[in-house]
């Protein structure tokens, strides 16, 4: 090589003549049978293996089902809230024209399809009562049974009588029954104002539902339009009321605390008041959410130091300014930690300043307690001063009697059912009986965790479709068809108006569909980079894979070129 | 032992009248020789049953009542403890040892669990609530660093009914630094939380600033045989030895500065003794010291939720001879135990009132008994090589007349494989003349790779001013990659050995414990170059490519004779450049000569 390099320009010219003996074709044919070996043993051997070893695991997910239910095309057209009418002592024709003219007038006033009324004759009325009145009234005959499956479970039972006077709506104080009397006389005008009633005893709740709607699903073209036709105030009282409950879930844990910023009192007759004033409560909305309520003494734990309780002159004790309210907790020194297990924790502070302060109050305001949106209630008491048997001296007292915690329990009873999002009183200040105010809470919670359930679902589709190198494991699949049946079921109910079944469907499906969210096992391998894969391949496929690259490319050109050379 | 004495007289008391109040709390202060100070601090309380199970709390902090409800746990044992027990200098351990862990975080609990599978899911939750809470790192406590004692531990609780099935696990994090973000939380549960009683003497730059501490947390049901309801009883100690010189150090200027001239006490009697020479006398008068200079602070009054009358409402002991001076003010006074009864003096304070007491320097004849251990323990690892090891532990039986009996519990980690048929306990040192078997019983159970621990108990008693040594061989395992911890050449935490004492007289109850540990060891493992997998990589890819490049040449090229190579394009290039450079030089050679 050297010598030839070394004087080219003249032996150039002279080697160029000699040429390599043309190859065999046999030896052609061979190089070609070599080459295309290793490919094939690339291709189907070494391809599928790595592709089978590195793949990640992802299982079937039915993605664009679970995207429908996100887009709320899976929903329920229409939501049917039923109601009860019996009229024992109308006659029947009369009191289907009634129902069938009140239903109509209904229809009219209002076409959102969520929770609109639908009255049913049920001679519900006569079921109870036939064993003690006497038998055989021309009523009972009249409507549907009320065991039958078709009609659900009443929102509302309404008993029509007959009246002399004129036309009245008479809610149960304690349970969701209403009286409505007719007058004989002027029939058409009756189904008119039965609706006018029924409608606005059930609109606060639809709007509810349909803000909930718009908030939570996709497609809410009939919830817009239901809102933008209500008074704008309501919708933005309503919408105020829903911001400061909490979000509905199936657990909470409701949290009584007594803070004191000195030494005493330590102790309250908590048991007492909580017996009288939260069992109850807690009692009647056990079938929606379950409760767990513990209770706790913290001796020293004064509120937050950056806040500074003014003095008044010619006023005793202290005030606290109205900005100051929101920053009140201590969060760095009071034990609130969470409760463990799920379901958010709800406060409930009752407050003993140091007897310096006391009494303390807020600046220019009655009260002395105040609500902290989706966290909780704080009371301030000031106890009277009792004499101390030792010093002699006026002294705050050692325990909190049953009497000084009836005031900050009612309180603290109220604040629970607006932080959980309980209707309030309505537009004209008409507090709803409790028993329809529940119920209205028992499927406005339905409701939402159906919408948060599908809501979700749609989530991790969306997830599952963007981020195509997370694992999907089997149990998440298994989870997503759970859901998605319980979501089927909880929308059957819906259309029966059967609020339990729903109520158990819709919590299931979003236990199942918010543990497929949050699973840990699709996290691992999210944050494995690209670069570092392709540090692992390049040494071995760059020196590999470019003398197969060349081999098959010449291998082509001789194809090409003796084809070129063959047409011609 | 005058010590312990005083301790079982102080616990026999109140366990005689704990029901009647339901807090408690006292700092006992004992000064030990060098000028050091053992502080105690021990805080109970208790909640009824009924109370505890409607989830009423008033005394018992309800973020632990929470996690403890949740994870059935019945029994708890909680341990943060740093540095180590000198027994030589400071005689017997406080509480004879029960209220002291491993260096690290110690943790055993009771769990009601109809499985032992149900029981370990209990665990797993009951470690990670805790963990949140205390703030260390106990949710690391997995099934590899947990183990199922069945000697060393027995419940200290006394349950109602009988028809429970609990399950005792024991877990151990040696390697965990305990420090202040520990003790905030463990002053959190206090009632008075550190604004009032002694809790207002703790504080994290002097606990863990002094050579030795160890928290404890107890949580136990009581039931009394009587009427009395039953009760859940919450139990928090902690216990430092403070080095008082170094205590009184101020905290904004703590750099330790030599002491003036003037201020020497110099032994006269030296020959070279003079102006310039000093040779410093030692320290032979009890140190001068303060609750303020050795706290930091003075003591804010009482907590008022203790008994304001009566031996329990005397929340500061002081263990020193009737002679030594103690100065306080006018903010609590003073009880003299008995005669008879070991020196120790008790205040009462007086409520909103700061207190402090203070000890002048004194010179006292007599020497305090401290007590002395009834076993001395030393464990450590021997043997040379990252294959292999040996563990050797030295028992040594002080007492020349009484043999002791104990427990010796050891959990290994699964890298760690012991071979048992190496074991052999052997009496290296006696004056005992007869024969004397020291391994009575022995419980093992063998590790799991990657699952379980080796657990090892051993019923042992060495015999009278004896020593025994307990030897066996290890091998180490090697690890996966991702198993090795970010600073893997410092070596694994091999978690501390616990001896129990078993007494002749036994069945009195658990009080009649004594309780050791020894120091925990550190396990050098086989490490690699953490940079191995892509080097190992990089060679075989390039082996592979090396290999596989020349076969499919060989295979693929066409060979021919040397001559008959054609110009290729390469070639051709080459042919040029050179061309081009030699053209240059002759230019530059040429410019040369007709500047010549």
């Amino acid at each position: 090589m050297k010598p030839a390099a070394a004087n080219s320009p003249t032996s150039a010219a002279m080697t160029t003549t000699k040429q390599p003996p043309p190859e065999k074709p046999e030896a052609v044919r061979l190089r070609t049978k070599i080459v295309l070996s290793f490919w094939a043993v690339i291709l189907l051997l070494g391809f599928p293996t790595w592709w089978q070893t590195t793949s990640i695991y992802r299982a079937d997910l039915p993605l664009q089902d679970m995207l429908n239910w996100a887009e709320g095309l899976n929903t329920p057209t229409s939501i049917p809230l039923h109601i009860w009418v019996s009229a024992p002592n109308l006659p029947c024709p009369d009191a289907q024209r009634i129902v069938r003219e009140t239903q109509q007038a209904l229809d009219d006033l209002n076409e959102y399809p969520t929770l609109h009324q639908r009255l049913y004759l049920v001679n519900w009325w006569s079921t109870g009562k036939d064993n003690k009145e006497e038998k055989g009234t021309p009523s009972t005959s009249c409507g549907e049974n009320p065991s039958s499956p078709d009609l659900g479970d009443p929102a509302l039972r309404v008993l029509l009588e007959p009246a002399k006077d004129g036309f009245a709506f008479e809610l149960d104080p304690v349970i969701a029954k209403a009286v409505v009397y007719i007058p004989r006389t002027d029939a058409n005008n009756v189904s008119k104002r039965l609706a006018e009633n029924l409608h606005e005893l059930f609109k606060e709740e639809q709007v509810a539902a349909a803000l909930q709607t718009v908030a939570l699903a996709s497609h809410t073209q009939n919830a817009q339009a239901f809102l933008r036709s209500q008074p704008y105030d309501v919708v933005t009282r309503i919408e105020k009321q829903i911001n400061r409950a909490y979000k509905s879930s199936s657990e909470f844990h409701l949290t009584f605390s007594l803070f004191t910023a000195g030494g005493v009192p330590s102790s309250w007759d908590v048991q007492d008041a909580l017996s009288k004033h939260i069992q109850p409560l807690v009692q009647a909305l056990s079938n929606t959410s379950e409760f767990d309520i513990t209770t706790q003494i913290q001796l020293y734990s004064s509120y937050s130091p950056a806040i500074q309780p003014v003095t008044k002159e010619g006023m005793e004790g202290a005030f606290l300014q109205q900005k100051d309210l929101t920053a009140f907790v201590n969060a760095a020194e009071w034990p609130l930690a969470p409760s463990i297990g799920d379901g958010p924790t709800i406060n409930f502070i009752l407050y003993v300043p140091v007897q310096d302060e006391i009494p303390l109050k807020i600046d220019g305001v009655e009260g002395t307690s105040w609500l902290i949106p989706q966290w909780g209630g704080i009371q301030i008491t000031n106890p009277p001063l009792q004499p101390d048997p030792m010093t002699g001296g006026m002294s705050l007292p050692a325990h909190l009697a049953g009497e000084l915690l009836r005031q900050p329990f009612e309180t603290f009873s109220s604040q629970l059912l607006s932080l959980l999002g309980v209707p309030q009183a309505n537009q004209s200040g008409k507090l709803l009986p409790l028993q329809l105010r529940l119920d209205a809470y028992k499927r406005f919670s339905t409701l939402t965790l159906y919408l948060k359930a599908a809501s979700s679902l749609g989530s991790l589709a969306r997830l599952a479709q963007r981020l195509s190198n997370i694992p999907i494991q089997k149990h998440v699949a298994e989870l997503v068809d759970d859901a998605i049946g319980n979501l089927t079921a909880a929308e059957h109910a819906f259309l029966e108006s059967r609020w339990d079944a729903a109520l158990i469907h819709s919590r299931i499906a979003y236990r199942d569909s918010e543990k497929a969210f949050f699973d840990k096992s699709m996290v691992g391998q999210v944050y494995f980079p690209d670069e570092h894969k392709v540090a692992v391949y390049l040494p071995l496929l760059g020196p590999i894979g470019v003398p197969l690259l060349v081999g098959l490319l010449r291998e082509i050109k001789r194809l090409v070129v003796r084809k070129r050379g063959i047409t011609p | 032992m005058f010590r312990s004495v005083f301790f079982l007289v102080v616990v026999a008391f109140f366990a005689l009248s704990a029901a009647a109040s339901d807090y408690f709390e006292r700092l006992t202060l004992t000064p030990l020789p060098l000028g050091s100070l053992l502080a105690s601090f021990d805080f109970r309380a208790n909640e009824t049953i009924t109370d505890y199970e409607s989830q009423n709390y008033r005394f018992f902090p309800r973020s632990l009542g929470q996690a403890l409800r949740h994870a059935d746990t019945k029994e708890l044992h909680l341990r943060f403890t740093t540095g180590r027990w000198d027994p030589e200098t400071w005689g017997a351990r406080p509480w004879n040892g029960t209220k002291e862990g491993g260096t690290g975080v110690e943790l055993w609990a009771w769990i009601e669990a109809t499985s032992e599978e149900e029981a370990f899911e209990k665990w797993s939750t009951l470690t990670q609530s805790l963990s949140g809470l205390f703030c260390a790192s106990l949710n690391f406590i997995d099934s590899t660093r947990t183990t199922k004692p069945a000697l060393s531990f027995q419940p200290l609780g006394r349950y109602g009914d009988g028809d429970q099935t609990l399950h005792l696990l024991h877990g151990v994090l040696p390697g965990e630094v305990v420090c202040t973000e520990n003790l905030t939380p463990f002053i959190k549960l206090l009632p008075c939380k550190g604004k009032a009683g002694i809790s207002s003497l703790l504080d994290g730059h002097k606990v863990f600033d002094a050579s030795w501490q160890s928290m404890a947390i107890d949580v136990r049901p009581k039931c009394s045989s009587g009427t009395e309801p039953c009760q859940m009883e919450i139990s928090q100690t902690i216990d430092m030895v403070l080095d008082i010189e170094r205590s009184k150090r101020s905290r904004d200027n703590p750099i330790p500065r030599p002491v003036p001239v003037e201020q020497l006490v110099c032994d006269e009697t030296k020959p070279y003794h003079s102006q310039e020479a000093c040779y410093p006398r030692d320290m032979v008068d009890e140190m001068p010291w303060s609750l303020k200079e050795v706290f930091g602070r003075s003591m804010a009054g009482v907590c008022p939720l203790v008994e304001s009358e009566g031996p329990e409402a005397k929340s500061v002991c002081l263990n020193v001879p009737h002679e030594r001076m103690v100065l306080i003010g006018v903010s609590g006074f003073e009880v003299k135990s008995d005669p008879g009864l070991p020196d120790s003096r008790c205040y009462q304070l007086m409520p909103l009132e700061e207190f402090d007491l203070e000890l002048p320097q004194q010179t006292l004849g007599g020497k305090t008994d401290l007590g002395h251990e009834l076993l001395r323990a030393e464990r450590t690892i021997t043997g040379h090589g990252a294959a292999r090891g040996g563990m050797r532990t030295v028992f040594t039986n002080p007492s020349p007349t009484e043999p002791v009996k104990f427990v010796y519990f050891e959990s290994l980690p699964w890298f760690m494989r012991p071979f048992m048929h190496t074991l052999k306990a052997q009496i290296t040192q006696t004056e005992f003349p007869f024969e004397w078997q020291t391994i009575t019983d022995m419980y093992y159970r063998p590790a799991v790779d990657r699952k379980r621990s080796t657990q090892l108990e051993l019923v042992m008693s060495v015999p009278p001013a004896s020593t025994v040594m307990l030897t066996y061989d290890f091998e180490k395992a090697i690890l996966r990659y991702t198993e090795y911890p970010p600073d893997a050449n410092r070596g694994f935490n091999v978690a501390p050995a616990v001896i129990r004492i078993l007494n002749d007289t036994d069945g009195n109850g658990p009080s009649d414990n004594i309780y050791i540990r020894t120091t925990s060891l550190l396990l050098p493992l086989p490490t690699p170059d953490f940079s191995m997998p892509y080097n190992v990589i990089i060679l075989t890819s390039t082996v592979m490519a090396l290999a596989f490049g020349s076969i499919y040449n060989l295979l693929v090229r066409r060979f021919v004779g040397a001559d008959e190579v054609g110009d290729g394009k390469i070639r051709g290039l080459v042919k040029r450049v050179r061309g081009v450079i030699v053209a240059l030089k002759d230019k530059v050679a040429g410019k040369r000569q007709k500047v010549e």
